[in-house]
């Protein structure tokens, strides 16, 4: 994509989202608010009207310097704003039907996820380890950047990385495969190293700081359990792990719909302890995370190995897609089909 | 409490009127809630006039009381789910001024059940619906509407012209003080304008996808914390329930599940004493089959006690095969797929005949209008399908929870023998020891599942187990017919298969 062009679109997007996008918190201060209270919500992740109308009072008076009437006020402002009223299904579906999908670079695992990634709501993959998770995630950070009738989403993407396993060649060649400038590519992919829930969390702060300032369609959390899986031990900390894991997918949830991106998570398997030993229990393996993980993603999508290269994956769960099965394969230049190979 | 000018009361005198103007009695609220000696002494009256005024603004203002079958009294509707023996499950349908909970893990079918009824409350009357129109609140993700799209075109219950996605309103609440304000002050005016309109179906459902999700974002839970969500459960409950009696709504809220933990007996419990745990099982949790008891519905009592109904759907273990005229049932024509949808999806509804289906599970764990019980049910692409107990019941119950795909044949083996063919049962049974020493396993555990059935409160079923047992008794003759050296030799290589 040349830059010239980049820019007329940027400028197009500008437009469009002035209509309907996200709704800068900036606009607070026509209603009234001190610019000095709008850069404190900006400073602790609250950069769009809509994620400070639907913050509760209580955590808006967490942020230093936000009394309570300071609270109150910004929090009715904010209401008054975001228009709060009933559509009818009809015009969601006609806004869903606009709804930009990302290509997974494999036309089967496009058929199952019915167009491919769906922006606006999460998407989550757990397998084995070599099941194809982190790989899926290194072709998604490219396949974002296509242009929409290419099956991307003319975006940037951010990869949020805990288990130390994202490879920059990777993206290269995936880039090499779909006719992309990797310099670019590389540029316009936002990376971050989570080393601890905590951070993890924080780093979700930050990226709502960056999605307002350019144009993401994509959040990738590759692996969304892993940290929790270290940092919190045993069944005497299961409720406080389970308590910051469903506000880090809130979080992320607040994200997709807010910016639109499309967000994918990876998550580990466990087998099931009380899977009793037999003929059939040889692959029963459970997504970790809980009920809480698995309320929370709108599309649960199962990996499982295959012959050689390919990849089974299946899907688990979801609002609108069947429980059907299909194969991709992992070649050199990223996810494909298992004809492609050839 | 009521706000009305006293000078609005026909029933008052002018002179009464006076009276209470002049001791600055203005509210019909000022006057209920002063007792008598203040009102003699505020407008300076006897006692008598006082109990006069109190005793004639009381008459106007008492409800009157109404015999159960005046024609003029508004009545409860319900609709059907779309689904026959679901309605009978749920007493007729779903009926509305009540508050009805489905709880349920992720991927059960939550969601389904809810954008399945928000589509029947359509209908018209002689299809089972009640012609009006829902309002879908979601919490987290948008509703989605390819999903109704579908159902419409699969189900031929629905057809475009009945329902459709233009009669299901739509909003999202991503946080309780958002939920409180649409149903404090959103909904009821969104109710009354649309009843205003002269051709608009008015809103008979109220869905909540999903409740519990908004609770999530607590850090900590602490008695503060605890106590907090208590309050805004009841809160959010009371309106709920003040618009499900107000409009005459049906309001449908989903629920998620939290596993259930065993702790072992409480450290200071006294003897006798049964701990709130023990108890949450028989009102949060269904057990009609094994491993339905590990989930229960989350939120706790205090939004237990604000529902009318609970309902727990489940995905089971069991896998499937349909009959051949289940399939042709389930089956059904399916629109073109997109362009983009590719070719897997044809492939997939191409098989849907012969890949084996997930088995789920739902139960009434307490309903006001009818008695608890389950049924299994298979999600298909026009929706919900319960399947008749004959079939369900026919599938053997699994108390190990290893995912086992029962091949055909083995699954034949396990079916119950036929009544009529009880006179060759012996040689029967013989050939089933000799050859197939996996299945008669399989055969025993399901001949488990009438104990648990005892307890199930349907009455058929339970003759239905009766007959069963009859017909698995062997004959008089079977011992001596039994070849056990074939035996012999058949039973050591399957029991050492079983212990490894």
């Amino acid at each position: 994509m040349s830059q010239a062009s980049q820019y007329q679109e940027e400028e197009e997007e500008e437009q469009r989202s002035s209509m309907s996008g996200p709704m800068m918190v900036i606009k607070l201060q026509e209603a009234g608010i001190h610019p000095q209270d709008i850069k404190k919500l900006m400073d602790s992740g609250l950069n769009t009207v809509e994620s400070v109308a639907y913050t509760p009072k209580k955590s808006l008076m967490t942020i230093k310097g936000i009394s309570e009437q300071k609270a109150e006020k910004i929090l009715a402002e904010a209401q008054k704003i975001i228009p709060l009223g009933f559509q009818s299904a009809t015009e969601v579906h006609a806004r869903r039907n606009e709804l930009v999908h990302i290509t997974t670079g494999s036309k089967n695992l496009d058929a199952l996820l019915g167009g491919g990634i769906e922006t606006g709501a999460i998407t989550e993959f757990f397998g084995e380890f070599r099941t194809g998770k982190s790989q899926i995630c290194h072709t998604l950070a490219v396949t974002c950047q296509l242009p929409v009738d290419m099956g991307g989403g003319e975006g940037k993407c951010l990869y949020i990385d805990t288990e130390g396993t994202f490879r920059p060649i990777r993206l290269l060649q995936v880039a090499e495969r779909l006719g992309l400038n990797g310099e670019e590519v590389l540029d316009n992919v936002a990376y971050a190293r989570a080393y601890n829930a905590d951070h993890q969390n924080q780093l979700l702060t930050n990226a709502s700081a960056l999605m307002s300032e350019s144009r993401f369609c994509l959040l990738i959390v590759d692996s969304v359990t892993n940290l929790y899986r270290t940092d919190f031990n045993g069944r005497g900390e299961l409720s406080a792990r389970q308590m910051h894991l469903g506000k880090f997918l809130r979080t992320l949830q607040r994200l997709a719909d807010e910016y639109g991106v499309a967000v994918v998570m990876t998550n580990q398997v466990m087998s099931n302890p009380d899977a009793s030993a037999g003929p059939y229990a040889g692959n029963d393996k459970k997504p970790i995370g809980g009920n809480i993980l698995a309320h929370a993603s709108t599309t649960r999508v199962q990996l499982k190995k295959g012959r050689a290269n390919t990849r089974q994956a299946k899907i688990y769960d979801s609002p609108c897609l069947p429980e059907s099965e299909s194969m991709f394969a992992i070649l050199a230049s990223g996810i494909g089909d298992p004809e492609e190979e050839t | 409490m009521d706000s009305r000018p006293i000078t609005a009361i026909d029933a008052l005198f002018s002179s009464q009127k006076a009276m209470l103007k002049r001791g600055n009695i203005t509210t019909v609220a000022d006057l209920m809630l002063l007792p008598l000696p203040d009102i003699m002494r505020k407008c300076k009256i006897s006692n008598h006039d006082a109990k006069l005024i109190v005793d004639a603004v009381c008459d106007e203002l008492a409800p009157k009381l109404h015999r159960l079958d005046d024609p003029g009294l508004p009545r409860d509707e319900k609709f059907t789910t779309g689904d026959a023996l679901l309605d009978r499950l749920l007493g007729g349908g779903i009926r509305t001024s009540k508050l009805w909970e489905i709880a349920g893990e992720s991927a059960a079918g939550k969601t389904q059940l809810a954008m399945q009824l928000s589509l029947c409350v359509q209908l018209p009357r002689n299809l089972g619906g009640i012609l009006g129109s829902a309002c879908f609140i979601s919490t987290s993700w948008t509703l989605p509407t390819n999903r109704l799209v579908e159902m419409v075109d699969a189900n031929p219950l629905f057809s475009p012209a009945l329902c459709g996605l233009s009669d299901i309103h739509t909003l999202k609440a991503p946080s309780v003080n958002v939920l409180r304000h649409v149903l404090s002050v959103t909904l009821p005016g969104f109710l009354t304008s649309v009843r205003n309109q002269p051709n608009a179906k008015p809103v008979k459902l109220i869905v909540i996808d999903a409740l519990a999700e908004l609770f999530h974002t607590n850090t900590e839970t602490s008695f503060a914390s605890l106590n907090e969500r208590s309050r805004n459960l009841a809160e959010l409950a009371t309106l709920l329930h003040g618009l499900a009696s107000a409009h005459r709504v049906a309001v449908v809220v989903l629920n998620e599940v939290a596993d259930v933990i065993d702790r072992g007996p409480a450290p200071d419990a006294r003897p006798h004493e049964v701990a709130y745990r023990e108890q949450a099982r028989f009102f949060g949790r269904g057990d009609s089959v094994p491993g339905e008891d590990a989930k229960e519905a989350a939120l706790g009592l205090v939004w237990a006690n604000q529902v009318n109904a609970r309902i727990m759907l489940s995905r089971t273990k069991r896998m499937r095969y349909l009959d051949a005229h289940e399939a042709q049932a389930v089956k059904r024509p399916r629109r073109e797929p997109d362009v983009d949808a590719g070719t897997s999806r044809v492939a997939v509804a191409g098989q849907d005949g012969e890949q084996p289906i997930r088995l789920r599970r739902l139960t009434v764990v307490f309903s006001s209008v009818a008695q608890p019980g389950s049924l299994d049910y298979i999600i298909t692409p026009g929706g919900i399908v319960a399947l008749p107990e004959e079939a369900g019941g026919v599938t053997t119950v699994e108390r190990t929870s290893p995912p086992r795909k029962i091949p055909a044949n083995a699954a034949a083996a396990t079916a119950p023998p036929q009544p009529d063919s009880s006179s060759d049962l012996g040689a029967a049974s013989a050939v089933d020891l000799d050859g197939l020493a996996p299945p008669t396993d399989e055969a025993h555990v399901s001949s488990e599942g009438p104990e648990r059935a005892e307890n199930g409160p349907l009455a058929e079923e339970e003759d239905e187990w009766e007959a069963y047992w009859k017909s698995d008794e062997l004959g008089s003759d079977f011992y001596s017919q039994l070849d056990l050296d074939a035996l012999a030799s058949s039973l050591p290589p399957s029991s050492e298969r079983r212990s490894g």
